[in-house]
């Protein structure tokens, strides 16, 4: 980054950069340096600051700066100036010694008796300073910097305002000004009004620049629209179909949003990774906004460092649990952090959802969640939120489990229907360990598998990248995808188990599978994704039946079946305004779709040859692509439900 | 298949959770250790054969189960091919050892008609200065269930092997001693076979439905 900046002749030259709209940080960087703000008032230009810590490209650097700088009004008010080169190092130190401070001041270790406490001292006085850093970031601040491009010209107009600066308070600053002659008030507002001419002149070029980049996400945009209309069945309703990166505002926006989304997910490229965060959170952020959640209320509740009133109902059970959960992936001294940060979501999540609280199996599901969400807590528990809640069926983790079983067992019928061969060969094994008579019993084989499948969610079994694409199809499509991919795994299976003659042959058999699946790749990606849309028409046939039935028949009186809320139709609230994050989003995501946008079409050309070279090979690989495209389509247009969980 | 064995045993592993269940299968089954492990989601399974007399190896199927309350609808239906098991808990949580009782007559109703034969675990010996159960304590209810004791720890790799083999030894005796027998309709111990080939180990000589000997 710079460290200073001249003024003069070439100092508009500086933002006249990049109008291909790659920027780098360098360039972007001369005119944001950082700094630290002492004062409150002087959040308007956190946003200067570059956006590296929040973790978006380089070229919403350029947005963010186009955008504060509209802000940018109190320029004489509340600067300090900083020599350059050590501000940011003071910047950390002060960030440093208030952490340290909130240790101190926090001797609570050793009097704490309660189970709960305990695991509160764990969480949160352990990795104290670090908290305090990602809960401030959830309010979008993330870092307290300024630019001190303001001050780089010497003379004496900005030594007054440098001495300016150092007066805190309006009171001293109009003080100060009062003590002046009017020859020094005249060279203060001479240099104010210089660099309010500066400042202008940048900012008619950034927003310029911003409406050139609007414009090629627009572009980007229609290019991806074209693109999924030409994988599309090219229906009526295909048409309608139009590609956003942001939910756009009205009634429609979230849906057409949605589909589009959904659309991508279906191409064999799935969502890119870089947007995959933004998207999960998207819908996250719609299904807390249909019940209508006080977000930042949930967070101070969920992430209070001291006990809630009702933390003990929590369950001694949890908080045991808790102690001792980790991650077996976030390992040694280094893992410790990721540790904590795990488990303190896992606590918001069950002093969320008291009725769940913590499952055996969640530190999964939470790990990845956090890997998406680049370790941010709040974003994980919301994604967390809407999977749990609402995406998977209800008591999946509660009540003993019971939806669960009622998966596994519908799965058993599933897999009947669909490979009738392997599942007659998995009922011959079983009735052979099984034998009548005696009373003895050998549980279903595949129970043992698709019951870790199931809750984790496949986290456990795939590789990475695979356990990606399935949570984003689970996501849009509902959790009838893990049946479908549990299906297209013993498909492909199928083979070696048939040699297996014995129960227990079978269990070591696969034994060495489930090795192979995880480490070696045995199970393609892109097929079982293409299977797994291909096999049935969305929603799964008979499925909804299925669960109800399996539910019915375990207990004699269950629990009413979730009505299907409705989760899309639902845009955002029109007066809903366009804060920093979805600008930051909008510009970070138009950066991925540089290689997308280029990438896409040669990409669905392959796709369509390939499509073709294995059309009518396979029985469960129908491989039409029309049966590719989401499904509501064909059902009731755009504006269909996506399927429902209940 | 692999090698020949004479009998093989269904064994579970049951106690609360982080008693360090899964801990004590992997360190016999793999010989390995992590201070982290991921908690059991279900049930999982693990194999080893263990050699109980020169020549005479046993195949242990082993069932490692989910402690956490709300799984145990789930992992109930695997105790009943089950003929024996490690009944384990933490000597540093005094709670996983009141909670034995539970878990013992849990076991012993879903098992029914069959008999379980259990082995009192105190896991985590190493752990001295954090210990809550004492040894006289522990093998008092060892006694009164009427099962062996012994304190392992997965970490040191104390007594793990040795656990496993007390408790096959014990099955594989009362299976000599008829007291427990093999039933075609039942998991919890087959008599030895390998697939597609005639039983190949002496003891192929169809053990009897009272005694083998």
């Amino acid at each position: 980054m710079a460290s200073q900046v001249e003024f003069g002749q070439g100092e508009l030259l500086e933002i006249d950069i990049c109008d291909d709209g790659i920027c780098s940080e360098e360039e972007s960087g001369v005119f944001v340096n950082s700094g630290a703000s002492y004062t409150d008032e002087f959040s308007e230009f956190h946003q200067w600051a570059p956006a590296s810590k929040s973790g978006l490209s380089d070229i919403t650097n350029l947005e963010n700066n186009t955008i504060c700088v509209s802000g940018a009004k109190p320029l004489v008010s509340s600067c300090t100036q900083i020599p350059n080169g050590t501000d940011s190092a003071n910047c950390r130190k002060s960030v440093a010694s208030v952490g340290s401070d909130y240790l101190e001041d926090e001797p609570r270790t050793m009097s704490r008796a309660s189970i709960v406490d305990c695991l509160l001292i764990e969480l949160y006085d352990t990795y104290s300073s670090n908290n305090r850093k990602s809960v401030d970031s959830l309010d979008s601040s993330t870092e307290a910097s300024s630019s001190d491009a303001f001050f780089g010209r010497s003379n004496t107009g900005s030594n007054f305002l440098q001495e300016l600066q150092e007066k805190h308070t309006k009171r001293l600053q109009i003080n100060y000004l009062a003590q002046k002659e009017s020859e020094e008030l005249k060279w203060i507002i001479q240099e104010v009004n210089y660099r309010i001419a500066i400042q202008s002149a940048k900012l008619v070029r950034q927003l310029k620049r911003k409406d050139r980049l609007y414009n090629k996400v627009q572009k980007n945009c229609d290019i991806v629209t074209a693109c999924l209309q030409a994988v599309s069945q090219k229906r009526r309703v295909d048409t309608r179909l139009k590609f956003t990166l942001e939910p756009s505002l009205g009634k429609n926006g979230f849906q057409q949003w949605y589909d589009a989304l959904k659309a991508v997910a279906r191409l064999p490229t799935g969502i890119p990774k870089e947007w995959r965060k933004r998207v999960w959170l998207t819908l996250a952020d719609q299904y807390l906004h249909s019940i209508s959640i006080d977000w930042e209320k949930t967070l101070r509740f969920a992430f209070n460092d001291r006990s809630n009133p009702d933390d003990d109902s929590l369950g001694i059970q949890i908080v045991k649990d808790l102690h001792r959960t980790g991650c077996s992936s976030y390992c040694g001294q280094e893992g410790e952090q990721d540790r904590v940060v795990l488990k303190r979501v896992l606590l918001a999540y069950a002093r969320w959802n008291k009725a769940v609280g913590y499952c055996q199996g969640f530190n999964v599901l939470a790990a990845l969640i956090l890997e998406v969400t680049e370790g941010n807590e709040g974003d994980a528990l919301k994604v967390m939120i809407y999977l749990i809640d609402k995406v998977l069926p209800d008591s999946y983790f509660a009540n003993n489990l019971r939806a669960l079983s009622v998966d596994m067992a519908v799965f058993r019928d599933l897999l009947r229907l669909k490979l009738p061969e392997l599942s007659q060969h998995l009922h011959n094994l079983q009735k052979a360990a099984n034998r009548e008579g005696g009373g003895s019993y050998e549980p279903p084989l595949t129970n043992v598998f698709t019951m870790q499948w199931f809750l984790t969610m496949f986290a456990t079994c795939l590789p990475h990248h695979t356990v990606l694409k399935i949570w984003d199809s689970v996501f849009f499509e509902g959790s009838e995808v893990l049946l479908r991919v549990a299906l297209a795994i013993w498909a492909k299976l199928g083979e070696r188990i048939e040699y297996c003659q014995s129960a227990d042959e079978f269990y070591s058999t696969m034994g060495c599978l489930t090795q192979e699946m995880l480490e070696h790749d045995l199970i393609d990606s892109n097929e079982l994704m293409q299977t797994l849309y291909s096999m049935a028409p969305f929603p799964f046939p008979q499925l909804a039946e299925l669960r109800e039935k399996y539910t019915y028949n375990i207990t004699p009186f269950p629990a009413p079946v979730k009505p299907c809320s409705s989760q899309g139709g639902r845009g955002r609230d029109s007066d809903e305004e366009v804060d920093m994050d979805d600008e930051d989003s909008l510009v970070s995501a138009l950066g991925c779709l540089g290689p997308i946008g280029g990438l896409l079409a040669p990409e669905l050309q392959r796709y369509q040859k390939h499509l073709k070279d294995q059309r009518g090979e396979q029985s469960l690989r129908s491989s039409n692509i029309a049966e590719l495209s989401p499904g509501p389509w064909g059902r009731g247009g755009p504006s269909t439900r996506p399927p429902s969980t209940a | 298949m692999e090698a020949i064995w004479i009998y093989q045993f269904r064994l579970i592993v049951i106690g609360d959770s982080t008693v360090g269940k899964s801990c004590l299968l992997r360190r016999f089954t793999e010989g390995k250790f992590t201070d982290i492990s991921d908690p059991t989601v279900g049930v999982d399974f693990f194999a080893r054969l263990v050699e109980i007399e020169p020549g005479k190896r046993i195949k242990l199927q082993l069932w490692d189960t989910a402690g956490q309350e709300r799984f145990r609808s789930i992992t109930r239906s695997y105790y009943r091919n089950s003929v024996g098991g490690l009944l384990v808990f933490d000597l540093t949580n005094r709670r996983s050892f009141e909670h034995l009782k539970d878990w013992l007559e849990e076991a012993k109703m879903h098992v029914q008609p069959f008999q379980i034969v259990f082995l009192l675990v105190g896991h985590k010996c190493d752990l001295i200065q954090l210990r809550q159960v004492s040894r006289e304590e522990a093998e008092k209810v060892a006694l009164a269930f009427g099962m062996k004791y012994i304190e392992t720890s997965a970490k040191d790799t104390v007594n793990v092997e040795e656990s496993f083999t007390v408790l096959t030894r014990d099955i594989y005796e009362r299976v000599k001693r008829g007291e427990i027998s093999i039933q075609e309709d039942w998991e919890g111990v087959k008599s030895g076979f390998v697939p597609n080939v005639v039983h190949s180990s002496e003891e192929a000589v169809k053990p009897g439905r009272r005694c083998p000997c």
